[in-house]
């Protein structure tokens, strides 16, 4: 029987350390969950560059090699929204037992393709969160249309507009600051429209962005994407010793 | 019962219900039959199967959703789990609550004994649990508010138990329990600050005999069974989330975006009138409506609704139950402020702590959050009729008015089972419900059965 004063605080003493343990366990399991390839600067050998024609493509990209629990800086013009709620309602017919599918391997599935492939991202795994460089324009229409959401915060030029508890980012180019761990690089063409190859790569450079994987998308088809922003991304690739097209 | 009289003051001598057990047998299996009844042919809601769906994705791929994602995660890891164990059944999906819910009854009883240290309003107590519509809605439904009745009866049985024997495995029973409650949802923090201030309050409270030793080392004790613990137990629900790459910054960050959702929950674009207002809940029957489409086994829902089936869960509160409830507390603050008796001021105080920061809430606030705050609603009614009654000349009136309860349960029962469409008068009732509370939303072809307005008709 445990009921002196030495037992309560010997039992306090153990829920103290038990709690600390258990809080330095979950970050620790947390932050080793994260898959890495071999990372360095954008411009150095080690680090994969791959260019490909759409962005689905990239994601593809990310899973097929396992990426679990990373950063993604996506480099657009235009943030590609998407409304998941609606993706998957319950079916009209539900009787036991029921069928109950994992939803994001079902989402993936359905539902991936070049606008909704960040969002899958973030569904299943490879993201843990977003840091969305806009243009100005792109940037103040997130600002705008944000407005309203429930949790929208603003710090030092950083939008944070989670969605359903996971974090997305939105800055502009010249807010850019080290993300804090290598990350995983996703430039559009379309990001060339108001800026070029050599800002990019300078304002890239200072914020000592890291990565282990830089994919450069054409977004073929895409009928407002010009081919002067394709050169340019032609241009950026010869900078970080990408190939060409 | 010699513990149970130690725990106590001494005012009065606690004498035991030689047939306590046997009553409240038989009042655990009435709430158990009245939970399973139909219950395997009830049709599946749309919440329910989301239930479902969320379990997989939370433990399958960290990620909190599709649906209520911002309540915390414990219903999915325990629903994962017993979908697992059992299939995709009534049990996989529903057991929980079933047995949460049927669980609750016996320690209303348990927990109702010590605070009134009479055995006679906890088993009526347990009696309203076992038939009351809300209750037993939330028993028979797969989301988790019936959670939030259980963990902090669960808890406060234990505490109770702690204060018997001495023994702190009691009170750190208690701790884990509150932390499943709170890891169900926040409301939780509610009780559990109301049990933490009273332990407190108890190792400073004037006695008769000399001051009790070792006060601050049990404030320690208390501190970390009841405020550490329950935040282990609830972080560790996050496991599963963290596994996907997180940290614990983030998960504070997480937390926020959790907060603010549920702040300003107003999905549904319901204002914050009629039964959504918490402030009404005691003050006139409220009810809570579940209405969705379901395509019926083996066909027979109309053409124009898509060939689908219109089913209602309406649970609507028992007025003799419900409506004594404040003058119920008041007597409860008023008995225990003259007489100095402990009990029924802690089960004010529980009340109070549980009950006021959702009447005040500046949002709708939907009556399965009353789920958290019943139990205690339920002790204190049961409390002032039995003191109303105490003379045995009265015993009869308390028999009559158990019976008229019961008697207004009887018809609640298919509504809240979704079988009231199928009633002819009922039918009829439910036609007028939807007028009255949804308006021109109102189902127009709700009396046939079905109707061309629905979530399952849009797949």
């Amino acid at each position: 029987m445990l009921s002196s004063s030495r037992s309560s605080l010997l039992i306090a003493a153990l829920m103290v350390a038990l709690s600390l343990s258990g809080v330095l366990a979950l970050d620790r399991l947390g932050r080793a969950a994260r898959s890495f390839g071999v990372c360095g600067p954008l411009a150095s050998q080690a680090v994969s560059k791959v260019r490909v024609a759409q962005s689905v493509e990239a994601y593809r990209l990310w899973r097929a090699r396992h990426y679990r629990g990373r950063t993604v800086l996506f480099l657009g013009a235009n943030w590609p929204k998407v409304q998941p709620d609606g993706f998957i309602e319950p079916p009209a017919a539900r009787e036991y037992p029921l069928k109950l599918d994992n939803y994001v391997a079902t989402l993936e599935a359905q539902f991936l393709d070049s606008t909704t492939f960040l969002f899958m991202a973030t569904q299943t795994g490879v993201a843990r969160r977003i840091i969305a460089v806009l243009p100005e324009t792109g940037f103040r229409n997130m600002m705008e249309g944000t407005r309203k959401a429930k949790h929208v915060e603003l710090h030092n030029g950083y939008l944070l507009v989670p969605y359903m508890g996971y974090p997305r980012f939105f800055a502009t180019l010249k807010d850019l600051v080290d993300p804090g761990e290598p990350v995983l690089v996703y430039l559009a063409a379309d990001f060339f429209q108001e800026c070029s190859a050599q800002q990019l790569y300078t304002r890239l450079k200072e914020a000592s962005v890291a990565s282990d994987q830089v994919v450069l998308c054409d977004q073929a088809g895409e009928a407002t994407v010009s081919e002067a922003a394709r050169r340019e991304l032609d241009r950026f690739a010869q900078l970080i010793g990408a190939g060409g097209r | 019962m010699a513990s149970l009289e130690s725990c106590e003051n001494q005012r009065e001598p606690y004498q035991p219900d030689p047939k306590f057990l046997s009553r409240l047998l038989l009042i655990t299996g009435l709430a158990l039959l009245l939970r399973v009844a139909w219950l395997w042919s009830q049709p599946v809601s749309p919440d329910d199967y989301m239930v479902g769906i969320s379990a997989v994705n939370y433990l399958e791929n960290g990620q909190l959703g599709p649906t209520m994602w911002n309540h915390p995660a414990l219903r999915n890891i325990l629903v994962y789990w017993s979908l697992q164990l059992c299939g995709a059944g009534v049990i996989g999906l529903k057991g929980w609550s079933l047995l949460f819910g049927t669980l609750t009854t016996p320690l209303l009883a348990l927990v109702g004994r010590r605070i009134f240290r009479s055995d006679g309003p906890a088993l009526l107590a347990s009696f309203f649990w076992a038939i009351d519509a809300l209750a037993l809605d939330f028993s028979r439904q797969a989301i988790n508010d019936i959670y939030l009745a259980f963990f902090p009866m669960l808890a406060l049985y234990l505490a109770y138990r702690y204060l018997e024997r001495a023994n702190p495995c009691w009170l750190i029973g208690a701790g884990l329990s509150f932390g499943l409650g709170i890891a169900s949802k926040w409301s939780v923090v509610f009780p559990l600050c109301a049990t933490g201030l009273w332990l407190a309050w108890r190792l400073w409270r004037p006695v008769d005999t000399a001051p009790r030793p070792g006060a601050l080392p049990r404030l320690a004790l208390y501190g970390a069974t009841l405020l550490l613990l329950p935040a282990l137990v609830y972080l560790a629900t996050f496991l599963p989330w963290f596994e996907r790459g997180y940290g614990l910054s983030e998960w504070t960050q997480l937390q926020k975006s959790m907060y603010l959702e549920t702040a300003h929950h107003t999905r549904y674009g319901k204002p914050i009138t009629g039964d959504h207002n918490a402030l009404v809940w005691f003050l006139r029957p409220v009810t809570f409506e579940d209405s969705f489409f379901i395509a019926p086994r083996g066909g027979g829902g109309t053409p124009e609704s898509g060939g689908n089936e219109f089913v209602v869960f309406l649970a609507v509160t028992n007025p003799f139950i419900w409506l004594p409830t404040l003058p119920a507390v008041a007597y409860c603050l008023y008995r225990g402020a003259r007489r100095k008796e402990e009990g029924p001021l802690f089960l004010a105080g529980l009340f109070i702590c549980s009950y006021l920061p959702i009447a005040l809430a500046a949002r709708a606030i939907w009556l399965n959050t009353a789920c958290a705050v019943a139990p205690f609603a339920f002790l204190a009614v049961a409390y002032l009729l039995w003191e109303l009654c105490a003379a045995k000349a009265r015993r009869r009136l308390l028999s009559g008015y158990c019976a008229l309860t019961l008697l207004v349960a009887l018809p609640l029962y298919p509504l809240l089972i979704g079988e009231g469409l199928k009633i002819p008068h009922m039918n009829e009732l439910l036609l007028r419900y939807f007028k009255a509370v949804e308006g021109d939303e109102a189902p127009p072809a709700a009396g046939a059965g079905s109707t061309g307005n629905g979530r399952a008709v849009e797949q």
